[in-house]
């Protein structure tokens, strides 16, 4: 492309605007992303063109709450698709899951400030015994797009700990995610404590998980759970009366 | 490196968190479980792991009712696994036959480990303990043989012989971590070094799940822990490409005089994995 740039010096200089103009303007269809073509960059694991291509939008000026979602959030939830398909490997899934968290660092700075009150405070994290922490960051995301304030606290997190938190940063809802037959219970630790500190009524308790059901929600006094992270957002707006 | 444990190969079949083997432990079926003893039996494995354990059941009835079973067909040593102190008490109560191994304990203490440790001791047979502590798995090598040390400290304390010790530094896959097998590797070198009497085991397994083809992982990553000292293999000795493997390890880690075990091995057929 510069080569065929360069070689038109000879030409009369209109036709060397004119050349040049065809160029960028080639150029400028080349660069021009639809958020589908980001998607399918994701879901194909392509790390740094994923990358590149959501910095690239950015730069354009595509809307960044539609990068996020259409992009990154839609082609994490394919990638999961197609592991439970099992077209995917478990490394796959893994890398996605850092994979969503790099592009999300990138457009985070991007978002708009949420303008008027946060819809409510959430603490979000895995419960004593449990390592899986890509399902419950989906949550996250989710969440503050949809102008909730999140605090993750981590993986394997003490029970009394999600009370303390709780209390600190006078949270809204308790979310925990539980995934193994030993640790699901622990959400159940974490209601029995915030009643036996006669502040049961303060919070709302939801919890999420491969293995977790409204039933089971339920049967250990929480408030709620959800199947997917959008699912988890409509959950918060009713229990908050947002819906 | 002086690989003075021989490699030691456990069968890994009898465990009821394998859905063939929950159904025949809930129906007590003798045959399924005597057969598939006999199997591994042939199948070259040195121990026979039992693990019992169904929720709803009575692990202590069951995993006694299996030892009898199992030692009513095979005089291999057997690995009572189970984390009920009560359910191998009376497992070794009916146990007969040369020393078993107890699985397993982890670096979290409490009442059911000191427990086993006991029992371990009194007993004079072997234990398993897992390289971890209240704080779970760490993926640092470092952090891990600091767990190591304090088994190896606690138990020979309480008067377990070095050698019945039995640390399982824990594989971890790497379809979760990319430097798992790295990180294992290290803590191998590690653990030679600052612990050379005490027995090394694992599930070697575990470090393809998630991935394709686990067998060519796994197939991989034997010749890589042996080297590194590793010598009690909780395994399918069903698997026999995986044997022929050990096989030529014991031969290049110098525990098969002139080879005589894999030329024999060889004449029998049994190195031909293509089978
Ligand atoms: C990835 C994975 C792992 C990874 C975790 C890595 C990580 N950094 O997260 C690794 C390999 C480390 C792992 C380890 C283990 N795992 Co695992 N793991 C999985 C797997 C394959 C996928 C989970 C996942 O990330 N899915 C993708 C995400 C996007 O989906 P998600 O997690 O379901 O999350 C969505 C919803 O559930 C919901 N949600 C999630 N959290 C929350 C929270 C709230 C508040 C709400 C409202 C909603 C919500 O929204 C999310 C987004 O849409 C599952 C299988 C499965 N079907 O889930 C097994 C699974 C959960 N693991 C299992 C097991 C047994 C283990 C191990 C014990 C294995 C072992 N023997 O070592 C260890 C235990 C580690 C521990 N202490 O936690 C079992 C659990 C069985 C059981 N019920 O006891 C499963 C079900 C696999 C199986 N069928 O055997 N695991």
């Amino acid at each position: 492309m510069i080569r065929s740039v360069l070689t038109t010096r000879s030409l009369s200089s209109n036709k060397i605007i004119f050349q040049v103009l065809v160029f960028l303007s080639h150029k400028f269809q080349e660069a021009k992303l639809d958020i589908n073509q980001i998607k399918e960059t994701f879901v194909k694991l392509q790390s740094e063109d994923a990358k590149s291509q959501v910095q690239a939008a950015l730069d354009e000026g595509m809307d960044p709450v539609e990068i996020l979602n259409g992009g990154i959030i839609a082609g994490l939830q394919e990638v999961g698709k197609k592991f439970e398909e099992e077209v995917y490997f478990l490394a796959e899934l893994m890398m996605a899951g850092k994979l969503g968290e790099a592009c999300i660092e990138i457009i985070t700075p991007h978002l708009p400030e949420n303008t008027g009150p946060a819809k409510g405070v959430v603490i979000l994290g895995a419960v004593e015994g449990d390592l899986h922490d890509i399902g419950y960051s989906l949550v996250a995301s989710q969440l503050k797009l949809a102008g909730y304030k999140v605090h993750v606290v981590g993986v394997n997190v003490p029970s009394m700990k999600f009370v303390e938190k709780a209390q600190e940063l006078n949270a809204d809802i308790i979310g925990m995610s539980a995934f193994l037959v030993t640790t699901i219970p622990n959400c159940a630790e974490v209601v029995k404590y915030l009643v036996d500190m006669n502040i049961r009524d303060k919070y709302k308790v939801i919890i999420g998980g491969a293995e977790t059901s409204a039933e089971k929600a339920e049967s250990m006094g929480c408030d709620g759970q959800a199947e997917n992270a959008v699912e988890a957002v409509k959950l918060c707006d009713r229990l908050l009366g947002h819906a | 490196m002086q690989y003075k444990h021989k490699l030691l190969y456990i069968g890994e079949s009898l465990n009821a968190s394998i859905p063939k083997i929950k159904e025949a432990v809930t129906n007590h079926d003798d045959e399924a479980i005597k057969a598939l003893a006999k199997r591994q039996e042939e199948c070259g494995a040195h121990m026979l792991d039992l693990n019992a354990a169904v929720s709803g059941q009575n692990e202590v009835e069951d995993l006694a009712w299996m030892v009898e079973l199992v030692q009513s067909v095979t005089d291999l040593p057997l690995v009572l696994d189970s984390s009920s102190p009560e359910a191998i008490q009376t497992a070794l109560k009916v146990y007969k036959g040369a020393t078993p191994i107890i699985s397993s304990i982890t670096g979290e203490w409490g009442e059911g480990h000191d427990d086993l440790l006991s029992l371990a001791v009194e007993n004079d047979c072997g234990l398993v303990a897992m390289c971890m502590d209240k704080e779970g798995i760490s993926n640092s090598a470092e952090k891990r043989l600091r767990v190591a040390e304090s088994l190896y400290e606690k138990t020979t304390t309480a008067g377990l012989k070095p050698e019945n010790l039995y640390i399982d530094p824990l594989v971890m896959t790497i379809s979760a971590d990319t430097v798992a097998g790295v990180a294992f590797l290290n803590l191998m070198r590690m653990m030679d070094k600052n612990l050379p009497d005490a027995r090394k085991f694992c599930g070697a397994s575990n470090v393809s799940y998630g991935m394709p083809l686990r067998k060519l992982i796994n197939h991989t990553f034997i010749p890589m822990i042996v080297a590194l000292g590793m010598d009690a293999f909780l395994v399918n000795v069903r698997d026999q490409g995986l044997m022929a493997i050990f096989k030529a390890c014991a031969a290049l880690i110098g525990q098969d005089e002139w080879s005589m075990q894999y030329i024999t091995a060889f004449r029998e057929g049994k190195l031909d994995v293509k089978k």
